[in-house]
């Protein structure tokens, strides 16, 4: 289980606060700079989900995340609230600027060496993982 | 880092230069900049990313949005990019299939 824990509120102004943190774990962890750059996103794109279900919720309730170097690499969960992350997006509704609702999650598939999606009761943890080296 | 958005119209295309980090808190103010030169009439428009640090899938969803708007208006959308970690993300998600995208600015507006 990854050693550092982070918690924000709901709120898009502090995913850049946390991608950063992240990142900057990362690097510390040994992950080369390109693949720190694969974390920034895969990071971005799970908080941002997350951001949108609980604005689409309605909800207040934090964002946890869990990250560090672990034996499978560098690893980072996002736990929240499950709702219609994937589906709605505050910035643009209704306009027609969404893309695939599951695009967010094709880019952390993309960018990361492996990644989970489980839903447990209310909330829902999305992990990946991304190699040291 | 903050977003930045500056446009200027070289013959009939408006050249949008974009900085800093398009992500869920900033991607709003990109769209509303993108409906606003629509909704004034430019309807061929370049997005210069050159200067873009982050861009995420909202990002993304936003060019798209405009791509749309400018196409019901028979105009277009092409984008300047030249980082490769910004590039990786639309092959990733298959967007290089749907903007033409160019090295340099002189190239777009070639």
């Amino acid at each position: 289980m990854p050693s550092v824990e982070l918690r924000i509120p709901p709120d898009p102004a502090y995913v850049g606060l946390a991608r950063l943190v992240v990142a900057q774990a990362a690097r510390q962890a040994g992950v080369p700079q390109d693949r720190v750059e694969d974390v920034k996103i895969a990071v971005d794109e799970a908080l941002a989900n997350a951001v949108r279900g609980q604005a689409a919720l309605n909800s207040s309730a934090p964002i946890d995340l869990a990250f560090g170097a672990t034996d499978l690499g560098f690893e980072v969960v996002v736990r929240a609230l499950e709702g219609p992350a994937t589906d709605v997006d505050p910035a643009d509704q209704p306009g027609p600027d969404l893309l695939d609702p599951k695009l967010s999650l094709t880019l952390i598939e993309g960018l990361t060496d492996e990644m989970s999606y489980e839903p447990d009761g209310a909330t829902v943890s999305l992990r990946f993982v991304v190699g040291l080296g | 880092m903050e977003l930045t958005l500056e446009h200027r119209t070289q013959g009939d295309v408006t050249v949008l230069d974009v900085g800093g980090e398009v992500d869920v808190y900033t991607a709003p103010k990109l769209r509303e900049k993108l409906v606003e030169l629509v909704s004034d009439g430019h309807y061929n428009i370049v997005v210069d990313m050159t200067k873009v640090e982050f861009l995420d899938s909202t990002g993304l969803g936003v060019l798209v949005g405009g791509l749309k708007r400018v196409r019901s208006h028979n105009g277009s959308l092409e984008l300047v990019c030249n980082q490769e970690r910004i590039l990786k993300i639309f092959r990733i998600t298959g967007l290089t299939k749907v903007f033409p995208i160019h090295d340099t600015l002189e190239e777009a507006l070639s």
